[in-house]
């Protein structure tokens, strides 16, 4: 008896299952209503032009968590770049302008200032960067903060500031020595007269 | 050499019906193109049930999937123009119509809620039906509720990648190739989701299988 019922009684397989979704359907009222529905809303959507903009924001939307992610990322590299390097401000932008002149003897008064606590000390040990080191900073104001400096003289085109003859230390270290063989690109309002 | 025949001959016919309606609705498309707005009636008198049953599947929820299914078509008509007939009509638009509701579950994740719809009264009369009310021994149309619920639930309980494969492939019929275009993944990758959904589907509905 139990072997007959087992033959008659199909298998309740989870496909069999899943076809019963098949017969949730809506009854046929619903579609005069939806048809009705779609219409109207496609009139609404020809009619309603979307901004240029739209595509944008809906963008924005669809991948907020990637927007805010990238923002995050940018601005915490922005503001570490501040915090170490700081701002590169327009004056030191504006000094790319640069003037060709001939150094005259007045600039002698320009004191040097030694550099043993700035970081282009550092190239103490090759003579050629060393003269060049001395003269950009002797005739930079430097403040005490180290960083500033380094970024001063880094970011301006004083660096440029450099013998325009040969690479003879003895004139590189004292350029002012030899006033027809001194050629410089310089920025005035880098120069201090103390 | 004898196998392979008999599987042409099998495949031959369906294929050929495959291939005439595509090109049906490719022919009726390039009137919409052309500027015949009413020859989109008839695609959407023609795929809206079939949509309407792909969405409420998905979302489980009667009057989403009312929204969704108009949405969907509302987009397919604005956007027919970049249809190029590179795939087939139908496989680019339930592509339009399974993105929309995955889109629409993301947004809404919190506040999802069910709402069945009717269920067709001759399915109590099903060999199903029968024996599992049998089995479990209790009234069918407590039965036939019940079940819905937990079917619903359980496809719910999948990820939404999953449910869509399993949806498109047990419920809707469409082939792992079609799906795989609908998705816009690989064959492979098609096959292994549903594998992996049937796994979880079976341990959620353990108590009605054999």
């Amino acid at each position: 008896m139990s072997l007959e019922n087992h033959n008659t009684v199909p298998k309740i397989s989870l496909e069999s299952l899943l076809l019963l979704k098949r017969e949730e359907k809506p009854r046929k009222e619903f579609w005069d209503n939806f048809d009705r529905d779609l219409r109207q809303k496609t009139l609404q959507a020809l009619v309603h032009q979307e901004p240029w903009h739209a595509h944008y924001w809906q963008f924005i939307k669809m991948n907020l968590y990637a927007v805010i992610s990238l923002s995050a990322a940018t601005i915490f590299t922005m503001a570490f770049a501040i915090h170490h390097y700081g701002w590169l401000s327009f004056d030191d932008i504006k000094t790319s302008s640069l003037a060709e002149v001939t150094a005259s003897p007045n600039i002698l008064e320009v004191k040097p200032t030694p550099i043993d606590s700035t970081a282009l000390a550092l190239a103490k040990n090759d003579p050629e960067k060393q003269s060049h080191a001395f003269f950009v900073i002797d005739i930079m104001p430097h403040k005490r903060a180290r960083s500033e400096n380094f970024r001063k003289v880094m970011a301006s085109k004083t660096f440029s500031l450099a013998p325009a003859v040969d690479h003879d230390p003895r004139i590189a270290s004292d350029p002012f020595n030899n006033k027809s063989r001194s050629t410089f690109h310089y920025t005035p309002t880098k120069f201090v007269h103390e | 050499m004898a196998f392979t025949k008999a599987v042409d001959e099998a495949i031959a016919p369906s294929a050929v019906r495959e291939q005439s309606k595509v090109d049906g609705d490719l022919a009726t498309v390039r009137r919409v193109q052309a500027g015949d707005v009413a020859a989109f009636d008839q695609l959407i008198l023609k795929y809206r049930e079939r949509l309407y049953s792909i969405i409420y599947n998905l979302c489980s929820n009667r009057e989403d999937a009312a929204d969704l299914t108009q949405e969907t078509f509302i987009k397919a008509f604005s956007s027919i123009k970049r249809f190029k007939g590179k795939s087939s009509f139908y496989t680019w638009l339930y592509r339009i119509a399974v993105n929309s509701t995955l889109s629409y579950l993301k947004r809404n994740r919190m506040r999802h809620f069910f709402s069945f719809e009717n269920i067709n009264e001759e399915i109590s009369s099903s060999e199903i039906v029968e024996a599992l009310s049998i089995k479990m021994k209790s009234d069918k149309t407590a039965l036939i509720n019940e079940l819905q619920e937990k079917l619903n639930e359980a496809l719910q309980k999948l990820s939404d990648k999953h449910r869509s494969v399993v949806v498109l492939y047990e419920i809707e019929g469409l082939s792992h190739h079609d799906i795989s275009n609908v998705m816009e993944c690989s064959v492979g990758t098609v096959r292994s989701r549903l594998h992996y959904a049937k796994q979880q589907l079976q341990a959620y509905l353990k108590d009605y299988l054999d």
